[in-house]
């Protein structure tokens, strides 16, 4: 039985990083990973681009997501000729990369909505899945997603909700799943490293030196931009569209410290009660929120094509002439 | 001298409201103006023009504002809008002892006619205008294409003022339905609670009930068990609670006054309290759309833009012929 490892969790929140990790570890991540980028990751997304660009943002087109959604599972239920043809793709794909090793990791930002079709392709390998999500302080998240896209405060929170943490735990739901804290892997990286090698059982694959490596050279506190507290959710205002964010963020660091498993009957019956508050009062109101972020999206489009158009760019002057005549007219009206 | 105020939001009879306070012998001036409806809507131009709008643009609000704080009444820009509304009322009620009037978002700037009404010395008495919120949802989305869920936001922002406003105040709710159905009963609820002496002869009364209630021209109907299945009205299910609770009071079953309505009211506040935040969100979404909007109509309306017109094409035509071409290679390549 070949084993593969699933990174998931908010984009800007250390999965990278601990990506990094599983791989001092042993785990191998394909050689086929994106560049890396100064503004967004300046040590590497550690994302492999036939799984991210062939693959999975194939599949949300396919399914067509929007935030309303809870429960993905009917909609990869359903017949669907492009989703058929992408997992047999996928599959071929992760037979290449499992072929050289027994233990495969990847990962990507979309993947916590689009599990359901992953774990429709493990089942049809003899491949044993296992899920780490790591988790950040929301805060935190939203203010480095907003520095590398110029994204909303809220609308960076409505993600880790609604796009990465909720999905996650969801549908790793019995599944081998471990939580693992950004913060706490920066600051002691070597026993997150064993936490995570002792919950899989790993036996030793690589030289202890990787780890030594990955702790003292590859983890760079000075890209640790941003450090919320619990203190700062608790009283940032942009948390008040987002008030779930603060419980689900309380019962996550419970399970990233061991204090309670996935398992436990305090973690399910928190759960549950979550997430029922999170159907019934919220996940209307941030589906009507996503409604109009796409139509923002739409327009936001429109005039970038406009402004990068060469017939724009060659009207400059006159442009500008027919704005200082407007100015004119509008300050002599006034 | 007596003032009668319509409020409640458009599309909920408010001007057939005030067509009967007419028909009761209550003056509406001169002034009044219509467009949107076949039979006038019966709004004074001067306040809803000159005053009710400069209020708002001096306090940089508009009516679709999803923010419930209290209108600063001493505020800088006010002094001299006040002065205006004052003279305004104060020629109005010199040809006549009792004025009724109604203007689009008066019910989101009571302080500040309570304010005038207070420097005039007279006996405000306000009219709630009550229609299932989904009915006058439908009937915004006819006339201007705006998301049900968008008035039925609307339709809270205003119900909630228009109730805490007028407490203590001589008020009654009047269900748009009850008074196309009933006329006669409804208007004489009307002139007793309001205390309007019977000013007027029986042939205006009929008048108003055989030539001017046209229930043709009321094109939605909806119950509330329509509210309730309606998948808009998820995202702001607090309408079914208070549409349910303002038609007992409507029906005179409980008053504002009673334990019950008190109780209730408070449970609602404090449910849309903790929604708040959220709706607000949902404010600056829609602003920032409105922006855009305005912004590419603005491109598209502009001389350069409309001279470029053949530039446009032809940048079009090359960028179609561009994309095929390598939809072609990428093809061959596969």
């Amino acid at each position: 039985m070949k084993n593969v490892f699933l990174v998931l969790g908010m984009a800007r929140s250390g999965t990278s990083a601990v990506a990094r990790g599983l791989s001092a570890l042993g785990i191998e991540f394909g050689d086929k990973l994106a560049p890396a980028d100064s503004l967004w990751n300046p040590k590497g997304f550690w994302e492999d681009t036939d799984i991210v660009y062939k693959v999975n943002r194939s599949v949300m087109f396919a399914i067509d997501y929007t935030w309303k959604t809870v429960d993905w599972s009917a909609a990869f239920a359903e017949p669907n000729g492009n989703l058929m043809r992408l997992k047999k793709y996928a599959v071929n794909l992760l037979q290449q990369r499992l072929a050289t090793t027994h233990y495969y990791g990847f990962k990507d930002p979309r993947i916590a909505k689009i599990l359901p079709f992953w774990q429709n392709v493990f089942k049809s390998l003899p491949v044993q899945d296992h899920y780490v999500i790591v988790l950040r302080n929301p805060l935190s998240s939203a203010y480095s997603y907003q520095r590398v896209t110029g994204c909303d405060i809220e609308t960076g929170l409505l993600l880790w909700l609604i796009m990465h943490l909720v999905p996650a735990i969801q549908d790793s739901q019995g599944k081998n799943c471990i939580m693992v804290s950004f913060d706490a892997m920066m600051q002691d990286p070597y026993l997150q490293l064993a936490r995570i090698k002792d919950f899989f059982n790993l036996p030793d694959l690589a030289d202890a030196n990787e780890i030594e490596v990955y702790a003292r050279q590859f983890l760079d506190k000075k890209l640790q931009h941003y450090e919320y507290t619990r203190h700062d959710l608790l009283n940032h205002p942009a948390v008040k569209v987002t008030p779930l964010c603060i419980d689900m963020y309380d019962l996550f660091c419970q399970l990233a410290s061991d204090e309670i498993t996935f398992e436990s009957d305090t973690f399910q019956s928190t759960w549950q009660i979550l997430m029922n508050k999170y159907e019934q009062q919220f996940s209307s109101i941030y589906g009507y929120m996503e409604t109009i972020s796409k139509r923002n999206k739409l327009f936001e489009r429109t005039l970038r094509s406009i402004h990068r158009s060469i017939p724009w760019k060659l009207t400059y002057v006159l442009r500008l002439v027919e704005d200082t005549v407007r100015t004119y007219r509008k300050k002599y009206a006034e | 001298m007596d003032v009668y105020v319509v409020i409640g939001l458009g599309r909920s009879g408010t001007s057939t409201i005030t067509r009967s306070l007419q028909a009761l012998g209550v003056d509406l001036g001169d002034q009044t103006t219509g467009n949107l409806n076949a039979k006038g809507s019966f709004e004074d131009f001067d306040v809803s023009r000159v005053i009710n709008r400069r209020v708002l643009e001096a306090l940089n609000y508009s009516w679709k504002n999803m923010a419930l704080t209290d209108l600063a009444v001493d505020h800088e820009k006010l002094i001299l809008l006040k002065a205006k509304a004052v003279a305004m009322l104060n020629q109005r009620l010199q040809k006549t002892k009792r004025f009724a009037f109604k203007a689009i978002s008066t019910a989101k700037m009571l302080p500040f006619w309570q304010d005038v009404f207070r420097t005039l010395n007279v006996n405000d008495h306000y009219i709630i205008a009550l229609r299932n919120p989904l009915a006058a949802a439908f009937s915004y989305q006819r006339i201007n294409g705006a998301d049900i869920e968008l008035s039925l936001l609307q339709w809270l922002m205003h119900m909630i003022p228009a109730i805490e406003r007028t407490a203590h105040r001589n008020r009654i709710v009047v269900h748009f339905d009850a008074l196309l159905q009933s006329p006669e009963k409804e208007m004489q609820r009307m002139q007793t609670q309001l205390n309007i002496s019977m000013l007027s002869d029986a042939e205006e009364k009929n008048k108003f009930i055989h030539e001017f209630l046209d229930v043709k021209l009321k094109h939605y109907d909806s119950t509330v068990q329509d509210l309730n299945a309606h998948s808009a009205m998820k995202v702001a299910p607090l309408c079914v609670k208070m549409y349910s609770l303002l038609w007992r009071v409507s029906k005179d079953e409980i008053s504002f006054e009673s334990d019950e309505f008190v109780t209730n009211w408070k449970c609602l506040r404090e449910e849309f309290d903790a929604l708040h935040p959220l709706y607000s969100y949902i404010e600056v979404l829609l602003t920032k759309n409105k922006s855009l909007e305005r912004q590419i109509r603005g491109i598209r309306k502009s001389i350069a833009w409309k001279l470029s017109y053949p530039l446009r094409l032809l940048d079009q035509s090359l960028r179609a012929r561009r994309r095929k071409s390598r939809e072609k290679r990428k093809l061959l390549i596969a």
